[in-house]
């Protein structure tokens, strides 16, 4: 079964190769990417978000890196309310960590926080 | 009839309180998911999977269930007041619904769509309820090399047969199935497409997979690309109780919608947008008002609204009786029956009858919840549609991590969840479906084993597939669908070059 699905993939993948070196992919808009041009910081900032939050998340816990991942993904969205938001997600994180750790046992890092 | 003992059976197990109870929550939660942008149906069941695993089966698959039809109702709210469908069957609704809406119709629109869900849900339960047991009985009799070539075709029609290309179609598909073979071979043991990476010999979770191609996906491509749209809630100024002629000309579009939207969604053939435009060109074609189209006709709004809904029904239909997931959600309900060691299929109706009935009944009883909060609550719902996006993308990627990490405890699985959503951004910029991706994930190691099996019995032997008539049929049926359309271009060609 890898085998089949390996060679269906290099076969795909060829064939897609072949279509975007002559004439591109049918049917996708391609003035699409100047008509609306991606907003890479925008994209960077969720990035962010996420990566932290994957890396702080045991270590600090999920209510502070959880936090953290709402203010970046904010900004990402160009909310520059720092304070605001940084209340919100932690009002957020800290009810969702409270139900599903100790209400449903999901499990959540505690991290450093005295609870 | 035995089929009405069984239903009765059902529904004095869906009434009990607490059954009663995770169905309210199951609608009003697919409900809100339905109204919000962002977020749907399937990333909601896909979330809860992680916690549901310690709570009793029915109850939660009542829940999933009604998450998932609730959805249609509350997309639908969405793509009247806000032009944006809140869910991909929507879409339509939005041409006609939203121009209602804008000449102060908007509650008739509300209200034909409430009410036309809710006779496509209804009709179309009953039709579960009667066409399952049928089509259990022919599946008994499929053994492995059937099902093998079933789900053969479903793969095929659901990344070739919809969609630009066939052939994105398809590389979606065989992602999917990569996907699904990462961890270790449980017959043989051997590590497969781990990488020599730990983390992936245990496989890689559904909820991962589809809260990133869907949550987290969604997410970055709004931020970066629709970040400038603004739109515009349109207020409902009209009642919310139609006119005579408004029902006068709603209901056949309803009926018409359903007997469109039921089948259509029984089969792989990606899920609810093809009734719904269909309806939409149908309800066009047969009005006695053509010149409303355009400019919101409430037919244009009462067909497509039954169709989405009776689709999902019918979506739930092949799923229950055949095991078949036809639309993403569909698959990941899958998942969520094989988190309890359900395997939806004939099998299910034979083994645990209690089950599936109860959760049958419940839908009824879900459509009748539905009914009355998508009508005289709709205001609550227009309220969701009032949240600034900054704080609802940055809330659902919150809930995204949550179920993530909760799933495994592990912090790989946050990196895979991003790198699976640049894939879905990718995706989304490419138009490649992600449907097959789901399918191909939860459906893939189904259909190995069912080759395997089949493999054994015939010991070695491939011929088995065109040997058995069934599944030779089916096998050839997809040939068929696959050559088919490139067979009449060629013909038409040909023909126009001799005429020339």
């Amino acid at each position: 079964m890898p085998t089949l699905v390996s060679a269906g993939l290099i076969l795909l993948g060829l064939i897609l190769l072949k279509e975007a070196l002559f004439g591109g992919f049918r049917g996708v808009d391609e003035t699409e990417a100047i008509e609306n041009p991606t907003d890479w910081p925008a994209f960077a900032w969720i990035t962010a978000g996420i990566i932290a939050n994957g890396i702080l998340m045991v270590p600090v816990g999920f209510v502070i890196s959880g936090t953290l991942l709402f203010v970046l993904a904010a900004r990402g969205f160009g909310s520059k309310t720092w304070v605001k938001n940084a209340i919100i997600g932690l009002i957020i994180a800290a009810i969702t960590y409270a139900f599903f750790n100790y209400g449903l046992g999901l499990g959540l890092p505690r991290g450093i926080l005295p609870v | 009839m035995e089929v009405l003992n069984f239903l009765a059976n059902g529904f004095s197990m869906a009434l009990t309180l607490q059954n009663l109870l995770w169905c309210l929550v199951g609608v009003t939660l697919g409900t809100a998911v339905g109204v919000l942008p962002g977020i749907g149906p399937a990333v909601t069941v896909a979330l809860l999977l992680p916690v549901t695993t310690k709570i009793d089966p029915s109850g939660a698959l009542i829940m999933f269930a009604g998450i998932y039809y609730g959805a249609m109702y509350g997309g639908s709210t969405t793509s009247i007041l806000l032009n944006t469908p809140g869910e991909s069957a929507t879409i339509i609704t939005a041409m006609e619904g939203n121009q209602m809406a804008k000449r102060g119709r908007a509650g008739a629109a509300l209200s034909t769509s409430a009410i036309g869900s809710f006779v496509a849900g209804t009709l179309t339960v009953v039709a579960l309820t009667f066409v399952s047991p049928l089509v259990v009985d022919v599946a008994l009799q499929f053994g492995p090399p059937e099902f093998f070539a079933l789900m053969v075709l479903a793969f095929i029609t659901v990344s070739a047969v919809l969609g630009a290309s066939a052939l994105r179609g398809l590389t979606a598909l065989f992602i999917g199935l990569a996907i699904g073979l990462v961890g270790i071979d449980i017959q043989s043991g051997a590590a497969r497409f781990a990488f020599g990476i730990p983390q992936l010999l245990d496989g890689i979770e559904v909820v991962t997979v589809a809260v990133g191609l869907f949550a987290v996906g969604e997410t970055l491509w709004v931020a970066s690309k629709e970040r400038h749209i603004k739109e515009k809630i349109l207020k409902m100024t009209d009642s919310i109780w139609m006119k005579a002629e408004d029902w006068k000309r709603s209901w056949k579009p309803w009926l018409r919608g359903t007997a469109l939207g039921f089948p259509f969604g029984a089969i792989p053939a990606g899920g609810a947008e093809i009734p719904t435009f269909l309806s939409y060109a149908l309800e066009k074609k047969l009005t006695k008002h053509p010149e409303e189209f355009g400019k919101g006709a409430i037919e244009g709004v009462a067909g497509p609204e039954a169709a989405n809904n009776a689709a999902s029904t019918g979506t739930m239909t092949t799923l229950l009786a055949l095991g078949l997931p036809t639309s993403a959600t569909a698959a990941i309900l899958l998942a969520a029956f094989q988190q309890y060691g359900l395997q939806p299929g004939p099998l299910l109706f034979v083994n645990s009858a209690d089950l599936v009935w109860t959760l049958i009944a419940s839908m009824y009883i879900g459509n009748v919840m539905l009914l009355v909060l998508n009508l005289p609550l709709v205001g609550v719902w227009v309220k969701l549609l009032k949240i600034p996006k900054h704080l609802l993308y940055a809330g659902i990627l919150i809930f995204a991590t949550l179920g993530v990490y909760g799933m495994r405890q592990s912090a790989f699985d946050i990196f895979l969840l991003y790198a699976v959503g640049v894939l879905g951004f990718l995706m989304r910029r490419y138009d490649f479906p992600t449907a097959p991706v789901l399918i191909g994930m939860i459906l893939g190691p189904l259909a190995e084993a069912q080759l395997r099996r089949s493999l054994s019995i015939s010991q070695g032997d491939w011929m088995i597939f065109l040997q058995k008539p069934l599944s030779a049929t089916l096998l050839a049926i997809t040939v068929l669908i696959v050559v088919g359309p490139w067979l009449v271009r060629k013909l038409k060609k040909t023909e126009a070059k001799t005429k020339h």
